[in-house]
């Protein structure tokens, strides 16, 4: 238990340092100065002292942030014992219930954001509805064939490469940002949210980040046999590695029309599905 | 009744500001300059200026037009929207004084008519800084951000001369 809770600690305070790292290679690339690595935890800090706006709807409102941010803590911290068992059966109970808990996570975003009288929330939501139904399916079904023993090459590297294109997608960068595409689009699930509750949404967001670097972290280390603290550490050392190549991806890709961006992602996530479903049952 | 410390997040404030661009029925230049401003050439995210899409997420307005009347209850109901502690950048002439439009029939005549407005509908503004200009430089509006959360100080200073009899 008390393991459990120092690595969602670790998780809480590294996830916002990493996404301040973001921000300065973004900068970089954009060659600008861009702000202090810290950036992210400023603007929680200081998202945390403003006043607290309970929004339309009550406070049962606030509650389902929280419970969401929740849900992603214990989803993430689950995700490292199955980091931990190096990818294998033992870890399956533990990865089952790390798809419902991000399952349940999204549908706490998609009923906070459409239960709003504003229909941008709504519109967001909804947004945030369609590139559930077109990513997490897939998420699921990649990583439980990884873990449950999908050791043919064709099948494993299939089932690798959507676990990788899955995990893209639910970190939210472009061009699957279209539920909170922040200035651009007037609209979002979280555009009712103010002061403490969006400092709370805010970290749903970076740990979100953190949850796909480290599904992408584990397709890639599938192909190893570490296992126990060996596998954890490649894990962590990858984590920040592949949260700068998602950096580097999402800013060189361009924002496309929000339709469209769902449409290609289902499209080849279902081709690439559909395909090994045939190489498991082949076994090749 | 404010559940806020107001110095506590105008201390935080200092290294996040997350700006709104709010316009009032403003000629567009201005707003045209808050856009030169936001642009990477500036670089203004290493101050921790970003900007956001709802006044439910903003710590300051910027703030340009002469406040048409069409626009008065909206503009109300936006700087309500944004939890304390509020700031807002005033830019341009028409947004400081109603610029030439500061008596026509379809304006109220600036943020000072704006504020008076605010205060009868119980919204509490926690700071506001003016820029002047027309339109207003890029620049100038950084500083007046940079003034407004008490990073540099003010170059002009109100001086009264008292003539002397003699």
């Amino acid at each position: 238990m008390l393991h459990s809770l120092a690595v969602a600690a670790i998780q809480l305070v590294l996830a916002p340092v990493y996404d301040g790292l973001e921000r300065k290679v973004r900068a970089a690339i954009h060659t600008r100065i861009g702000p202090p690595v810290l950036q992210t935890w400023y603007d929680i800090v200081k998202l945390f002292s403003k006043e607290v706006v309970v929004p339309v709807g009550g406070s049962w409102y606030a509650l389902v942030a929280v419970l969401e941010m929740l849900t992603l803590v214990t989803a993430s911290v689950l995700l490292v014992h199955v980091s931990s068992a190096g990818l294998n059966r033992a870890a399956l109970f533990e990865a089952s219930v790390f798809i419902v808990l991000t399952g349940i996570a999204t549908t706490l975003a998609v009923v906070r954001a459409v239960s709003q009288s504003n229909v941008f929330s709504v519109l967001g939501g909804f947004r945030e509805f369609s590139l559930m139904i077109s990513a997490e399916p897939f998420l699921a079904t990649s990583l439980l064939l990884l873990i449950s023993g999908a050791e043919a090459p064709a099948s494993k590297a299939i089932a690798a490469l959507v676990l990788v294109i899955a995990a893209y997608v639910i970190s939210g960068r472009v061009p699957y940002d279209i539920a909170e595409a922040e200035p651009e689009l007037a609209s979002g699930v979280n555009i009712e949210l103010a002061g403490p509750l969006l400092g709370v949404a805010t970290l749903s967001v970076v740990l979100k980040k953190f949850i796909s670097a480290t599904l992408t972290a584990l397709a890639l280390t599938s192909w190893s046999s570490l296992v126990g603290i060996a596998s954890l550490a490649a894990a962590a050392l990858l984590t920040p590695i592949i949260w700068i190549a998602h950096t580097v991806v999402g800013t060189l890709l361009g924002r496309s029309r929000v339709d469209l961006a769902v449409r290609f992602l289902y499209t080849t996530l279902f081709i690439l599905s559909s395909m090994l479903l045939v190489s498991y049952g082949l076994g090749v | 009744m404010s559940s806020v410390n107001l110095a506590r997040a105008l201390r935080a404030i200092k290294r996040s500001v997350w700006v709104y661009h709010l316009n009032s029925g403003s000629c567009n230049a201005c707003d045209i300059e808050i856009l030169d401003a936001l642009t990477p050439y500036f670089d203004v995210e290493r101050f921790g200026i970003k900007l956001v899409g709802s006044p439910r997420h903003a710590d300051l307005i910027l703030f340009t037009g002469p406040v048409t009347r069409e626009s008065l209850p909206k503009v109300v109901r936006a700087i309500r929207a944004m939890p304390r502690p509020r700031l807002i950048l005033v830019l341009g002439s028409c947004g400081v004084s109603g610029g030439i439009w500061w008596d026509t029939y379809s304006t109220i005549g600036g943020f000072k008519k704006l504020e008076e407005v605010l205060r009868e509908n119980g919204v509490e503004v926690d700071r506001v800084v003016y820029v002047p200009g027309c339109p207003v430089r890029p620049e100038a509006i950084i500083y007046g951000i940079l003034l407004l959360l008490g990073v540099v100080e003010q170059k002009v200073k109100k001086v009264e001369v008292v003539a002397s009899e003699s």
